[in-house]
């Protein structure tokens, strides 16, 4: 099952809505097209109308005096849910009348969610899980004379432990199967969501959710909290990412691990603070002064986001420098149902981390020694004899602030180098899937995995050689790696208006063959529309 | 074997002759030393100023971050290993300028540790203009008609938020510093001290004599009450600000770690581990996934 929620920076009003794709195989979108639509108000049939077929089931609200819109060949079914509701005890039933409607032409039961509504009202006592039964049950009845076939009707899926889960909470239990316990943030849609899992579970690992006065407190925190030896990480949007710009410089500079989640949205500013979109990259990239040292990873699905937040906190303490990963508001906020067997455990991998009590005189310990890989031992406040301070002025091997501009050369070159041949994500920091000489390859990071998935495999159906790559690594960004899949034309496809990817693969591979798809009105890809512009290229 | 001054030295401070930062150095290295502390159990986090150079010089573990970011830093610190004791250091531009915001919040959340500003009236490492508490009226690089704005006044804004340690010291008066900064550090919860450190180069008027002259001593007034918060405001307002001692100290307060019951067992940085079994089981089943 794949789900999408639309929904806009508002309290009450506007537009809403909750899409959910049933299916026998694991899909990654909610798909494009319509079966089945629940409308309570005008608003939602006009909305969708566009994306309904000859076999599309309208069901809707009397309220709301539904009608389609000229030449909709959808059936329309209009209901009294606000009747219904109340003969089941309470207006605000209605949605659950609703899903009784849904359930009976999806050929559930008429007692099939029995169960769920004890689990999810049981804390509201006995009535209102009565109440919801009924309201469950007189939706049902109301549908299940009127002999209407489903479009479509999937298959039960093979026997698997499935989870249903979306990306946020993928990446918050990933972090605590990372071993991380302290997590400071500040709430912003779309990546509030991880701080009010941890804020449930955290507590009860020993751990804290510590809501600070701002993201730069935030990054301050997962700092300050990483040196004294945690794992100490924070997550935010564009506009914190903003904030904590400086942070991240000290994090690089002090050979701090950091870990930073960010949740992209659409910006600049507020911009669309509920819609997807990727217009952090260049941010991520190229922000904060100075040369530094960064890892930027993009996880591409749900599953991916437990796996590349325990790869990014290995990654931070063995590299000693910030980590970003990189997600977006759909994987971020898109309830999928993934197997089980997709979430891979990494082992914790702490990097050089110095427990040893050792006998330097204070501010002797060369904590910043200069070694070939560029990384130094990183001994934790506490640890006996080897006292030193992590300056974000520039520094001597023992810490000592200096402005001598051979120390300054030796340990700029230290820093940058400890991410030469870095090895975080293995082999993997790109996904390829298609033919050894595709004539187009579709390339892109994040959220648009599922989009462009089922693109190519619609093109591949229908008959073209096309390859999709999809970026998990971008700092270091493997250029080698890429530069090797793009000698056949590629279509970049990323949610912002300036091509920010295009643009890194060009200074990055020297590709010139690019030709960029992009959306930056709110909404997410979909796969017809990549479709499209695919087979544009192909037919030239 | 306990720790002596030289375990507290480091490198050679940098700072002018005179300058008022040596005092706080050696207060805080002398409240150390007094208290049985190993340099290896203290991590000393300083902010961007000549005053924030104080932790390459103190021999601790040590942070210099950056300006006005001292307090995010320290808190965390202390939540990921509360066997430290945790200090904060930096100037007055630091802490009640850029990172003002840092000071309110940190005192609402009452983490056990120790804050301890620099207090020169001056911006004094980018060569002299205004700081947050330069009075009004004083001529500076950044205010060459005067400086505009009405100072602030951290320690009135500290007890209006409900600080539960409040103290203010002054680098021409060592002893009296040591004692204050030990308090400081014993207090259980977030501690605030103002300490009065003059700027020779580039706020001379603010001076050892001008502050020697006014000072007046809450630590000798035997009929002051400390834990009489209403007190600490009237002595205040009634010597514009110039007092040295402890004004306030609250000792029922409950620090933030302290009152997180999860918190009681070993201090988290021994606690780096993925979840126990029966953990991930109840998280599979949130999820949705049934054994
Ligand atoms: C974000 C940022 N803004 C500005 C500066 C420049 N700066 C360095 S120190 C300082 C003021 C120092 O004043 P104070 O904190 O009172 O310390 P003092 O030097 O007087 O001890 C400023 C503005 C900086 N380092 N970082
Ligand atoms: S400029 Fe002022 S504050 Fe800075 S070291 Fe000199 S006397 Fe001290």
């Amino acid at each position: 099952m794949a789900t999408h929620r639309h929904f806009m920076s508002l309290i009450k009003g506007g537009h809403t809505h909750y899409q959910v794709r049933v299916s026998s195989r694991p899909v990654f979108t909610a798909g494009d097209r319509v079966d089945i639509l629940v409308a309570f108000d005008h608003g939602a049939i006009e909305h969708d109308a566009h994306r309904l077929h000859a076999g599309s089931i309208v069901l809707a609200d009397q309220a709301a005096r539904p009608a389609l819109p000229a030449g909709c060949p959808a059936s329309l079914v209009v209901l009294d849910f606000e009747a219904l509701a109340k003969k089941a005890g309470s207006p605000i039933l209605a949605n659950t009348v609703a899903l009784g409607a849904s359930g009976a032409l999806l050929g559930l039961a008429s007692e099939a969610l029995d169960d769920q509504f004890v689990r999810r009202f049981g804390s509201k006592g006995e009535e209102v899980i009565a109440q919801n039964r009924l309201a469950y049950r007189l939706g049902w009845q109301s549908v299940a004379g009127l002999g209407l076939r489903p479009p479509g009707k999937p298959e039960k899926p093979p026997a698997a432990k499935r989870l249903l889960l979306h990306g946020d909470e993928a990446i918050a239990w990933g972090a605590v199967e990372a071993g991380a316990r302290l997590f400071f943030a500040y709430p912003i849609t779309p990546a509030s969501e991880i701080m009010q899992w941890l804020a449930v579970w955290l507590p009860k690992l020993g751990g804290a959710v510590v809501q600070v006065e701002d993201e730069i407190a935030a990054i301050n925190g997962a700092i300050g909290a990483s040196l004294a030896g945690v794992r100490g990480w924070t997550a935010t949007s564009g506009p914190g990412l903003s904030l904590m710009q400086e942070g991240i410089g000290i994090a690089a500079m002090t050979e701090t691990p950091v870990v930073i989640v960010d949740a992209q949205r659409a910006g600049p500013a507020t911009g669309l603070p509920t819609r997807p979109e990727q217009s952090d990259l260049n941010e991520v990239l190229y922000g904060s002064h100075g040369d530094q040292p960064r890892i930027v990873m993009s996880p591409a699905t749900t599953a991916d986001s437990f796996v590349v937040i325990q790869a990014a906190f290995n990654a931070a303490e063995k590299y000693q420098c910030p980590v970003i990963v990189l997600t977006d508001l759909n994987l971020a906020l898109d309830r999928q149902t993934v197997d089980l067997a997709a979430f891979r455990f990494l082992p914790i991998e702490r990097g050089e981390i110095d427990t040893v009590p050792g006998n330097y005189g204070p501010h002797k310990y060369p904590r910043f020694a200069v070694t070939e890989g560029g990384v130094s031992p990183r001994p934790i406040p506490g640890v006996p004899g080897k006292t030193f301070v992590a300056t974000g002025d520039e520094h001597t091997p023992e810490g000592h602030i200096t402005e001598d501009p051979a120390a300054r050369v030796e340990q700029m070159r230290k820093r940058l180098r400890k991410l030469d041949g870095a090895a975080t994500l293995g082999d993997e920091a790109i996904w390829y899937s298609g033919p050894p000489g595709a004539d187009l390859v579709l390339v892109g990071f994040g959220g648009t995995y599922g989009p462009i998935a089922e693109a190519q495999e619609e093109l591949v159906a229908q008959g073209y050689r096309v390859g999709h790559a999809h970026l998990r690594l971008l700092r270091p960004f493997p250029a080698a790696e890429l530069a090797r899949l793009l000698g056949a034309p590629a279509l970049v496809v990323e949610q912002n208006a300036t091509g920010q990817l295009a643009g890194e693969i060009r200074r990055q591979t020297g590709a010139g063959n690019l030709r960029s798809v992009l959306r930056f009105d709110g909404n997410p890809f979909t796969a017809a529309e990549i479709v499209g512009e695919a087979r544009e290229v192909l037919e030239a | 074997m306990s720790a002596t001054l030289n375990d507290y030295r480091a490198e050679t401070p940098t700072w002018c002759p005179g300058c008022g930062d040596f005092g706080v150095l050696r207060a805080i290295q002398r409240a150390l030393v007094d208290l049985e502390i190993a340099p290896h159990e203290v991590l000393v986090v300083s902010g961007i100023g000549c005053s924030g150079k104080l932790s390459s010089y103190i021999g601790t573990y040590g942070f210099h971050g950056l300006h006005g970011r001292t307090l995010p830093v320290a808190q965390a610190a202390k939540l990921a290993n509360r066997n430290l004791i945790v200090l904060a250091v930096g100037g007055d531009g630091d802490g009640y300028g850029i990172g003002v915001g840092h000071l309110v919040h940190a005192i609402r959340r009452n983490v056990d540790i120790t804050y301890i500003v620099m207090n020169n009236d001056v911006y004094a490492l980018t060569v002299g203009q205004s700081a947050p508490t330069t009075p009004r009226g004083r001529i500076t690089r950044s205010a060459p008609y005067g400086t505009p704005e009405e100072p602030v006044s951290p320690l009135g804004m500290a007890l209006g938020l409900g600080a539960g340690f409040v103290a203010q010291g002054f680098a021409g008066n060592v002893d009296h510093l040591v004692a204050i900064v030990k308090a400081a550090i014993r207090h259980r919860g977030f501690a605030l001290v103002n300490a009065f450190s003059p700027c020779v180069t580039f706020n001379p008027e603010f001076g050892y004599d001008y502050l020697r002259a006014r000072l007046f001593d809450v630590d000798q007034d035997p009929g002051y009450d400390r834990h009489d918060a209403m007190a600490a405001m009237r002595v205040l307002s009634e010597k514009g600000g110039l007092v040295e001692g402890i004004l306030y100290e609250d000792p029922a307060a409950i620090p933030y770690d302290e009152a997180l019951p999860q918190f009681a067992k070993e201090p988290l940085v021994a606690q780096v581990a993925p979840l126990d079994d029966a953990t991930r089981q109840a998280v599979l089943a949130s999820f949705g996934v049934t054994s």
